[in-house]
């Protein structure tokens, strides 16, 4: 299967919205069979991919193979300011960010789905929560130690987005990802190590999130390797990272 | 005088050590950088040097050299490309200890804020920032959050037009009546009560703000001792003040009176 990836016009961006809307609203169960495809709504690029939405093994391995197709080489000048095409791609994968479950579809808020960027105060604030965007993006940004950022399902961001990509200066910090990756991300099993997300456990992704906010006030983390970052750390994030048994 | 703690022994980039201006060609943000030899600050010459340029929802850095050899961005290096309000930008140069205590921040510069040449005068020499942001629901809301002691900037929600909101921020009775006490009252309970900031003879927001304050309203500074309902009572005689000098009740009264 190969595709060229086409780009919503104004047309196209507001019938999605249309139909999202009234995939909330119960009238509709599903995007209308070609609408990807429609000329009238879309304009074709050179670009193609080949993959469908059941060629994913995960969030990690979608945002991969769009970072190679869509980032590597440049094909799409502008790539991360393309509303068109990232909301179009979210159409296209429509089943892995807005699963049909038990004949219900959840599309939540529009900007998960229609990209929203540059706005005043705003850009990146939305542009994380988009499904398929961000997951790109921050792939972009940290390569494989974005492998943690990326552990929830497709359809959501999951709590260490929320916590670590909500913020421009940390989700671009691969120093900060790194670590995070190292000590959260069980490599064998390929997710989040259990009990990473457990509220009030020691050293946990947001207790990590706490001392990066002190130690920011007086380190440029940027700057520094993962060694020196976990150096500065206290005993309590020592367990995780140990590799789990 | 506000003193703080300086536990880090950090030193301070004087602001004019460096020079910031933004250029736009066509259609894209660029700045160009001077600085002068930071060599009489005592800074470890092998300190490495980031400039760091952020708005409330963006953030990009750029490599500036050493101390011993500062190297400001090529013209054509310094495009901004991730920052998304380009009209009045954040700027910000630091020192990073690359030799002893590994990325210690071991000089900083404050808060640079650099304004586009095209915005208005008018606009430059305001106290108070307007901004359009992600505020949830609510129609306004106080940014005190701004890094480095950086001047609080009244959000408003991005679901106002751009343009019009700037009008109705000037000129709408309804707005302004209701907004701008309230706004001010914020911000001095943060500076006095929260920030416990009294004085006027300081570098940070708060002082010109209260500046601000006795210039208009010709009321004695608080007693340093002034306790916390002391303070609010003051506050409070502020706010009445300025909204009497800028005719607030009334102009809503009329204005609701005119609505009916």
């Amino acid at each position: 299967m190969s595709d060229k990836i086409r780009e919503f016009n104004a047309k196209g961006i507001n019938a999605f919205r249309i139909y999202l809307d009234e995939i909330k609203n119960g009238i509709r169960n599903d995007l209308p069979k070609d609408f990807v495809h429609k000329k009238t709504l879309t304009k074709e690029l050179s670009v193609s991919i080949n993959k469908g939405v059941d060629d994913f093994e995960n969030k990690y391995d979608m945002a991969k193979y769009l970072y190679q197709e869509l980032v590597v080489g440049n094909p799409v000048k502008n790539i991360w300011s393309k509303v068109g095409v990232w909301s179009w791609l979210s159409a296209y994968y429509f089943d892995l960010v807005c699963p049909d479950m038990d004949g219900v579809r959840k599309p939540g808020e529009d900007y998960r789905h229609i990209l929203e960027v540059s706005r005043l105060g705003g850009g990146w604030s939305r542009f994380y929560r988009h499904l398929i965007a961000s997951p790109v993006r921050l792939f972009a940004f940290s390569l494989a130690s974005s492998r943690i950022l990326l552990s929830a399902n497709f359809y959501e961001n999951g709590d260490f987005i929320e916590q670590f990509a909500s913020k421009r200066e940390y989700a671009g910090n691969r120093t900060i990802i790194s670590v995070l990756n190292r000590m959260y991300f069980d490599e064998n099993n390929n997710k989040a190590k259990r009990g990473a997300q457990t509220k009030n456990r020691p050293g946990t992704h947001r207790r990590y999130l706490t001392i990066l906010e002190q130690l920011l006030l007086n380190y440029d983390i940027q700057t520094m390797t993962d060694d020196e970052l976990i150096s500065l750390l206290p005993d309590e994030f020592n367990a995780w990272l140990q590799d789990p048994e | 005088m506000i003193r703080k703690f300086n536990y880090t022994d950090r030193k301070k980039i004087p602001l004019d050590y460096i020079n910031i201006t933004l250029r736009n060609e066509s259609k894209q943000a660029f700045f160009d950088a001077e600085i002068k030899p930071l060599d009489s600050l005592d800074i470890q010459d092998d300190a490495i040097l980031v400039l760091e340029v952020f708005d409330r929802g963006s953030y990009q850095r750029f490599d500036f050299g050493t101390v011993e050899f500062p190297t400001p961005p090529k013209a054509y290096e310094s495009f901004l490309s991730e920052i998304q309000e380009v009209d009045a930008v954040s700027f910000r140069l630091r020192a990073i200890d690359k030799s002893e205590s590994i990325g210690k921040i071991v000089a900083s510069t404050t808060s640079i804020r650099v304004w586009a040449e095209e915005v208005s005068e008018a606009r430059k020499r305001s106290l108070l920032p307007v901004k359009r942001g992600s505020i949830g629901d609510a129609v306004w809301q106080v940014n005190f959050d701004v890094p480095d002691d950086g001047e609080p900037e009244l959000i408003v929600n991005q679901r106002f037009d751009e343009i019009a909101i700037r009008e109705i921020l000037r000129t709408d009775a309804y707005f302004t009546s209701l907004i701008y006490p309230a706004v001010l009252n914020a911000i001095l309970t943060e500076a006095i009560i929260v920030r416990g900031i009294m004085t006027e003879d300081s570098d940070g927001w708060e002082s010109k703000w209260l500046k601000f304050v006795y210039a208009f309203s010709g009321m004695s500074p608080l007693p340093e001792n002034a306790n916390k309902n002391r303070c609010r009572e003051w506050i409070n005689e502020i706010v009445s003040q300025f909204s009497y000098q800028q005719s607030m009740l009334e102009t809503l009264l009329s204005k609701l009176r005119e609505s009916r």
